[in-house]
């Protein structure tokens, strides 16, 4: 090997250091001691007893986790659909100049994102709150919002349409970006309509940007925490099981040191993302072809 | 449980035997003597509390406090993240602290694992004084283990002037009928309030506050073997907790829900079975009720007890400045000028014997302090609840009792809430909760006394 091709190999390895060393040392490090724990009863300190499956099957077992897996999913759904569809109303508007004021507007959309989850969730509390929220006492009910499993998991739903709408309103504006006003002006020419030149048009040329939006946004719903704990816990407690997401069972039995259990039920919830991220980012590329 | 992790160059047995003898007196010339040193205390929910603590030990032994170094940290907002913060400092081994606030709940987990210093010799010389609950709270399994700093009693709090009108006397309620007949009473006397409230998710302290009364009762024996099918008194409870539920007697909503403090504010809610804590929040929720509310031991049916025992400090095992620690506690709240001078600040009841009198005199001569806002001596406890209000505190002390927690009651109270709240909802049988609670915590937490 020339000294030169040794001094570029050792200049690409310096750049990549950075991140190689972050990543073996702050995710893949603790990924593999999770894994490690996952197979063992850990208390947090003191002796790791190798337990062999038995976390997992006993993880399994429990009514628990696939209630909360099943919450989980209901949140992923329920707030994806409608949130995806308003947020690309919403860039289209713009985009189109629809709407005056369109600086002012841009930034009223993402104001949300820029709020921390616990205060908006916070925020939320006071608006639904049983007896003595703002709704409540706006419409006169007496309605329990946060309190009726049923109706709870759908103000969750709601905090989150509400909070991440901003964010994917400005991916989708930036996607709108890349298309090209020329294609829209000749199918306009052509006589196609505004919705026609949306389905046929804007739509598959944002298919990419639309696809990275689905994943990523399943990603970090699947790992959702704040929202639901602080709207609808209390006292210290996390959210009850029938309103709670799967992340909880990982943080309720990490405080109640059983690591072991813990990083099994992460690992299952690793294996939960990447099987969604794999069978969507599938579905989307045969849709494509 | 083992003592053997303690470290012989801090533990000795000479300087131990030594401290027991020469008890508090000799702590301060031992900080001295190792010149200046520094303490961390660990505490949850912000520091703004201790910082208190440490300007009274400042004030009220400058000679000792000019010594130390006292950092103050919180690791989480409430116990179980300082649990969980403790955790990983014991696993990584750095950054120990020195005092760690526990409620009692905690201490089992921590104590069988040996990573608590034995007490017992720098605790000799305060034992006599302590009330009995207290030394309960100092101890695990027959070794003192902490420096017991709040007791949790279980309190009834009712509206004197609503319960009167219905014509209940809170002293005639002892059973649990007595007390839903009461209730009835109540709700049929003021339609609008109601005596209780109870949610879809009863409160987690409700659990082992009412498990609590019974002094036999635990969740698992020694041996590992989980007891909730065999001991009758946890379906009681689910009982109990149903009945109030579905009574329609309740107003509907759980402790620290949004709704429970407006509620005690607009009249909804007219009574509590909760703990002595809550005379520092219910004249902060209700600041125009003063005057109006009076205090008592649960009814007879479920009396004895406490509410996570109460809270406690713990010096780990390891901990390097632990007599410099030990002091600092001691002299806060095992001293009758400190303990005095914690309720003052606080409001948290002496647990001292030879501070009890002077506590319920200083109450009951107390006026409004010069300096104070109209406001602030509103909800000043011995103005919102009048001048006896401390009586039937230290009347719930005399019920008190520990319960003997395991160290996996978390995970245990996490798998009876759960059960519990599917019981109530009606999507399981008694029968049903109870055996899945029993199969939940033999699978999911195994021994609880097995590392």
């Amino acid at each position: 090997m020339s000294k030169q091709r040794r001094a570029t190999g050792l200049g690409h390895a310096l750049f990549a250091a950075p991140f190689l060393i972050s990543f073996i040392g702050l995710f893949l490090g603790p990924a593999c001691y999770a894994l490690y724990l996952s197979f063992t009863r850990y208390r947090g300190f003191g002796v790791a007893r190798f337990v062999g499956l038995e976390n997992y099957s006993v993880i399994l077992a429990y009514d628990a986790f696939w209630t909360m897996l099943g919450n989980t999913l209901f949140y992923w759904v329920a707030h994806a659909v409608p949130m995806m569809a308003i947020a690309l109303g919403l860039a289209i508007i713009v985009q189109r100049r629809a709407v005056a004021w369109t600086q002012t507007f841009k930034t009223l959309v993402f104001l949300p994102q820029i709020l921390a989850s616990v205060a908006t969730a916070l925020l939320f509390q006071t608006f639904f709150g049983t007896h003595y929220g703002l709704l409540d006492r706006m419409l006169g009910f007496d309605t329990p919002w946060l309190t009726d499993p049923d109706l709870a998991r759908w103000t969750v739903v709601a905090v989150l349409i509400w909070r991440s709408t901003g964010y994917w309103f400005i991916v989708f504006l930036a996607g709108l970006t890349t298309i090209s006003p020329e294609i829209d002006e000749a199918a306009s020419i052509d006589g196609a309509g505004a919705w026609r030149r949306l389905w046929h048009i804007t739509l598959p040329l944002m298919r990419p940007t639309l696809v990275f939006a689905v994943v990523v946004d399943a990603i970090v719903t699947l790992r959702l925490f704040a929202e639901p704990n602080v709207l609808l816990g209390r006292a210290g407690a996390l959210a009850p099981t029938s309103v709670a997401p799967l992340l909880n069972l990982v943080v309720e039995q990490m405080r109640a040191g059983l690591f072991g259990a813990a990083a099994a039920t992460g690992w299952l919830l690793f294996a939960l993302i990447a099987a969604l991220t794999f069978i969507l980012f599938r579905l989307m590329r045969e849709r494509a072809a | 449980m083992s003592s053997n992790t303690t470290p012989k160059s801090l533990f000795a047995l000479p300087r131990r035997q030594a401290l027991g003898l020469a008890g508090a007196a000799l702590l301060p010339k031992i900080a001295s003597a190792q010149g200046r040193q520094k303490i961390t205390v660990w505490t949850w929910g912000g520091v703004e509390r201790f910082k208190g603590r440490v300007e009274a030990f400042q004030r009220l032994y400058p000679a000792e406090a000019a010594s130390v170094d006292i950092e103050i940290a919180s690791p989480g907002k409430n116990d179980a993240e300082i649990y969980q913060a403790f955790r990983l400092a014991l696993a990584s081994g750095n950054q120990l602290p020195d005092l760690v606030q526990m409620n009692y709940i905690g201490l089992p987990e921590f104590a069988e694992a040996g990573a608590l210093a034995d007490l017992g010799a720098l605790m000799k010389p305060f034992d006599a004084d302590l009330v009995d609950g207290a030394r309960k709270l100092s101890s695990y399994n027959g070794t003192t283990l902490a420096v017991p700093m709040q007791m949790k009693g279980k309190v009834w709090f009712y509206r004197c002037d609503l319960f009167e009108a219905a014509g209940i006397d809170p002293k005639a309620v002892t059973t649990f009928d007595d007390y839903m007949a009461a209730a009835r009473r109540y709700r049929d006397k003021h339609p609008t309030s109601s005596m209780m409230n109870i949610g879809r998710t009863p409160i987690h302290w409700w659990y082992f506050m009412m498990l609590s009364h019974w002094p036999q009762t635990r969740v698992a024996d020694r041996n590992g073997q989980f007891r909730v099918l065999s001991d009758p008194n946890f379906a009681t409870v689910m009982d109990w907790l149903k009945t109030f539920r579905t009574s329609g007697l309740a107003f509907d909503t759980d402790d620290f829900e949004p709704a429970w403090q407006p509620a005690f504010a607009e009249g909804a809610i007219g009574g509590t079975l909760l703990s002595n804590w809550m005379t520092d929040f219910l004249p902060k929720f209700a600041p125009t009720q003063g005057g109006r509310w009076g205090l008592a031991p649960w009814p007879a049916f479920n009396r004895n007890g406490s509410e996570a025992g109460g809270s406690v400090m713990v010096i780990p095992a390891t901990a390097r400045n632990k007599e410099v620690a030990f002091n600092f506690a001691s002299r806060i709240f095992l001293t009758p000028q400190g303990s005095i001078d914690e309720w003052l600040r606080t409001g948290n009841p002496t647990i001292l014997r030879s501070a009890r009198g002077e506590m319920l005199d200083r109450s009951a001569a107390m006026t409004r302090p010069a300096g104070i806002t109209d406001a602030q001596w509103a909800i000043t406890p011995v103005n919102f609840f009048g001048k006896d209000f401390l009586r039937p505190i230290l009347e719930s002390y005399e019920h008190f009792n520990v319960f003997p927690y395991d160290p996996t009651a978390q995970a245990e109270l996490d798998i009876m809430r759960r059960e519990t709240e599917a019981y109530i909802a009606g999507g399981k049988t008694r029968e049903q909760a109870l055996q899945a609670m029993q199969t939940s915590m033999t699978t999911r937490i195994g021994n609880p006394y097995r590392q």
